[in-house]
C-alpha cells in the first residue's frame, strides 16, 4: 500500500468513521490545527491527523493508532494527545470552547473542532511560514477577527507558565501589529 | 495555467506531492529553476513548497551544475545557502559542502523574504532564528518543518 503523505477531508472522515465503528464507549474528540481546517475545507490537506481526546477507556489511545495502521497510515501521522498537552502552550478550557462538528454522523465520538482563536494562538506558538499563512488566510476570510484573538489571548494568559507568558504575548501581539500595518 | 501551479506540478512530478495540482505543460521549466523561483519568492509562492526543497537534495535528483549556474544567475546565494546549510549540517549530505562554501562566499548582507507572505516581513524579522541570521533571511522554513517533510516522505528518521 502506498504511503499516505497528505490527508484530505475524505481521509480524515474515513479515519474517524472507522474509529467510531470500533469504539465500545463514548469519547470526546477535538480536532486540532490543520486537521480542523482541512475537514471544514479551509485547507486542501493536512500532513497528519491531529487531535486531543478525553475518555475513561484506557484502550482508546492504542485503538486510535491501530485504526491508522489498519488504513495504511504511518503511526507518526496519527498525532494524538490525551487532553491538550502540546508543547509549552496551556489551553485548559480548549474543549469547552471547541465548536461542535455535526456534518459527520458518528455514534460514539463526540466530535468538535478547536476554536479558531485557539488554532491561531497554537499556530503562532510555532510561527512557521505555513502557520502564519494559515492565520493570515483565516483573518482575510473573516473566519476570525483580531479582537477575537486578543480576547482569547488575555483569557489564556493566566493559565500559562510564568516563564512562557512574555514569549506568547510577544508573538501574538507582534503578529497582530504586523497584520494591521499590512492592511 | 498560473506559474505557481506549474511549479507545484513540477515539484509533485519529482516526488513532493501537493493535492489539487493538475498535470500541466511545463514549457521546459527545470526542477532546479523551479527551486530557485520558489526560494526567491518572486511570485508569492506557497510556503509549503519552500519547506519541501531539501527533499530533492536528499533524494539525490538535483543537477548540481545547473543549480549552481541558476543560483549565480538569479543571485540566490542566501536562499540556496540556507537550504544547503541544512542539507550538509543537519542531513549529513557532505557532497554539497563545496556548493555551500560558494554560497557562503557569495551571500549578500541584505535581508530577503522567503516566506511568500507579503506584508508580514517585520513579524518574521522579530522572530528571526539564528540560522536565518547567518544567511540574512527572514521567513525561511524552520528546520523543524523541513525535517517534518522529510519524515513524511520517508527520507529522515523521526527526530
Amino acid at each position: 500500500m502506498a504511503k499516505q503523505k497528505k490527508f484530505e477531508k475524505r481521509d480524515i472522515e474515513n479515519y474517524l468513521r472507522t474509529l467510531d465503528g470500533k469504539l465500545k464507549s463514548k469519547v470526546d474528540l477535538v480536532l486540532l490545527g490543520g486537521t480542523a481546517l482541512t475537514i471544514t475545507k479551509k485547507r486542501d490537506f493536512s500532513l497528519d491527523i491531529d487531535f486531543c481526546y478525553k475518555t475513561n477507556d484506557a484502550d482508546f489511545h492504542g485503538l486510535a493508532l491501530d485504526v491508522g495502521k489498519e488504513l495504511g497510515y504511518e503511526l507518526e501521522k496519527i498525532d494524538i494527545h490525551r487532553d491538550f498537552d502540546i508543547g509549552m502552550l496551556r489551553i485548559p478550557d480548549y474543549e469547552e470552547n471547541a465548536l461542535e462538528y455535526k456534518a459527520l454522523k458518528l455514534k460514539n465520538i463526540n466530535l468538535k473542532l478547536l476554536n479558531p482563536a485557539d488554532i491561531v494562538i497554537s499556530k503562532l506558538c510555532r510561527s512557521a511560514p505555513k502557520d502564519i499563512n494559515d492565520i493570515k488566510k483565516m483573518l482575510d476570510d473573516k473566519e476570525i477577527s483580531v479582537n477575537d484573538i486578543r480576547r482569547r489571548l488575555t483569557n489564556l494568559m493566566r493559565s500559562q507558565f510564568v516563564d512562557y507568558r512574555a514569549e506568547l504575548d510577544n508573538k501574538v501581539t507582534s503578529f497582530l501589529e504586523s497584520y494591521a500595518k499590512r492592511k | 495555467m498560473a506559474d505557481q501551479n506549474k511549479i507545484a506540478y513540477l515539484f509533485a512530478e519529482n516526488g513532493y506531492e501537493l493535492t489539487g495540482v493538475e498535470k500541466v505543460d511545463l514549457d521546459g521549466l527545470m526542477l532546479e529553476e523551479a527551486i530557485i523561483l520558489v526560494l526567491k519568492n518572486e511570485h508569492n509562492y506557497n510556503p509549503r513548497l519552500a519547506e519541501g526543497v531539501p527533499l530533492f537534495f536528499k533524494k539525490g535528483i538535483i543537477l548540481e551544475k545547473d543549480l549552481l549556474r541558476l543560483t549565480s544567475q538569479h543571485d540566490a546565494w542566501n536562499q540556496i545557502g540556507y537550504i544547503l546549510d541544512f542539507a550538509v549540517n543537519e542531513l549529513g549530505l557532505i557532497k554539497y559542502r563545496d556548493f555551500l562554501n560558494k554560497a557562503k562566499k557569495n551571500k549578500k548582507s541584505e535581508i530577503q523574504n522567503m516566506s511568500g507572505i507579503n506584508g508580514l516581513d517585520d513579524f518574521f524579522l522579530k522572530y528571526q532564528k539564528s540560522e536565518e541570521k547567518e544567511w540574512n533571511l527572514i521567513g525561511a522554513p524552520p528546520y523543524e518543518t523541513m525535517l517534518k517533510q522529510l519524515r513524511v516522505y520517508g527520507e529522515a528518521e523521526k527526530v
